[in-house]
């Protein structure tokens, strides 16, 4: 799998899935929250984490699994538990139809993780250790959090909290904030299909009444439009500086045949910088 | 409500990606421009559209759909062999999709034509198609 997969990265977990497995649900907090992955068909995967501020009784979680198992699913057999890396699996057994579930907990980063692979057609003994090696809380240290998923890949520094999410066929839009400061990252694709190529007019509808500067800046091999200005109408927090300053940034990638568009709308108290939010685009993915 | 078209269940995932799009026999199409076309579905005849009042008024018996660049790309691809699954495949390829986008985009675009009579989805197997 290791050259067929598709990296997921979200909120600093990192897992290894096929490449026809894409996300359909996801959750947004770091605290508490799944991914849920499908492939053509049906749903395939469930990988779900909750912080903690210790370690859980894992005993006790396993039992609950099974007791929960037995009483739902009374004709199917469990078999015994066994170790992949850190997991403890086990797995359960209805006919052809298989489900791999297994937990651990993550003592660095103070994460119980678990994971529920559904198997429509019987085990695939190497992707289940593959997925499950893969899967990690990442590092809770680091001064940026890398986003892969939903055709994009981008980082974004640690500051900024996903708040919000809207994915679309070939639109995908995350929100982040930081105290009252708003930066959006949308990815939108199918440029070929709609976009003319003249960024600037682009960035004239979206900004609106704001009037600021444009130039343009080389990132990651794409020449980018850029824009920055402030808010135009008069409130009265301007009298104690807080005028709100808008960023923009757009970049067509070509080969993905999508257009990046970051932009910010900061307080001076935190004001973005360009740098907080990397796009790798072709070169990442 | 009870589904009178369908009374033992909706079609599975896989059913309607088996399907297979096919053109209504009786509609006619024309470039638009290169990339584009416009399709003429033919209307039903009312009884108010025969004499003595189609004397003094005239009424269309066709209506025009105009297909935009990728409308007229899957339109192209309905060729009555070809199934739902490997247009949204070529589709998502050609634009650099994920499946499921591509799918969620031709669903919504097959259901949209379908509705105005411009193609019929024909399952392979019915038995296997029903849950």
């Amino acid at each position: 799998m290791q050259n067929t997969a598709t990296h997921i990265d979200w909120l600093g977990f990192h897992c290894e899935v096929p490449l026809d497995w894409e996300i359909s649900k996801h959750g947004i907090k770091p605290a508490i929250g799944s991914l849920t992955f499908v492939d053509r068909y049906q749903q395939r995967m469930q990988l779900g984490w909750t912080k903690c501020s210790k370690k859980p009784d894992t005993k006790r979680i396993f039992d609950d699994f099974i007791a929960r198992d037995t009483t739902s699913f009374p004709d199917a057999v469990l078999e015994p538990f066994f170790k992949i890396k850190q997991w403890q699996v086990y797995r359960r057994v209805m006919g052809t139809a298989m489900v791999t579930r297994g937990g651990f907990f993550d003592a660095k980063n103070n994460y119980w993780i678990d994971c529920i692979i559904m198997w429509p057609h019987g085990v695939d003994q190497t992707l289940e250790r593959q997925i499950f090696e893969s899967i990690s809380a990442g590092n809770k240290n680091q001064t940026t959090v890398l986003y892969k998923a939903f055709h994009c890949s981008f980082t974004v520094n640690k500051d900024w909290l996903l708040t919000e999410t809207d994915i679309k066929p070939a639109d995908a839009t995350f929100t982040f904030t930081y105290d009252n400061s708003r930066c959006v990252v949308r990815r939108i694709g199918m440029t070929d299909a709609w976009f003319d190529g003249d960024e600037e007019s682009f960035l004239r509808k979206e900004i609106g009444a704001i009037r600021g500067r444009f130039f343009r800046e080389r990132h990651n091999n794409h020449e980018c439009t850029l824009f920055c200005g402030k808010e135009r109408v008069f409130h009265p927090r301007w009298m104690v500086g807080q005028r709100i300053v808008r960023n923009d940034r757009i970049m067509i990638c070509p080969s993905e045949k999508s257009l990046y568009h970051v932009h910010s709308m900061a307080y001076p108290k935190r004001m973005f910088d360009h740098t907080d939010v990397a796009i790798a685009c072709c070169q990442g993915s | 409500m009870e589904n009178k078209l369908n009374p033992e269940g909706s079609l599975s995932l896989s059913a309607l990606l088996s399907a297979v799009p096919v053109r209504n026999e009786s509609v006619r199409w024309e470039k638009e421009s290169i990339k584009t076309i416009r399709v003429y579905v033919p209307l039903r005849t009312k009884w108010f559209m025969g004499p003595p009042f189609s004397w003094l008024f005239k009424f269309s018996r066709e209506r025009a759909v105009e297909l935009d660049v990728l409308g007229t790309e899957v339109w192209n691809m309905c060729d009555g062999k070809t199934s739902v699954e490997i247009i949204v495949e070529a589709f998502a390829k050609a634009h650099k999709l994920t499946f499921h986008e591509s799918r969620l985009s031709i669903m919504e675009f097959l259901r949209l034509i379908t509705r105005r009579g411009l193609i019929v989805l024909v399952g392979t197997n019915p038995q296997e198609a029903l849950h």
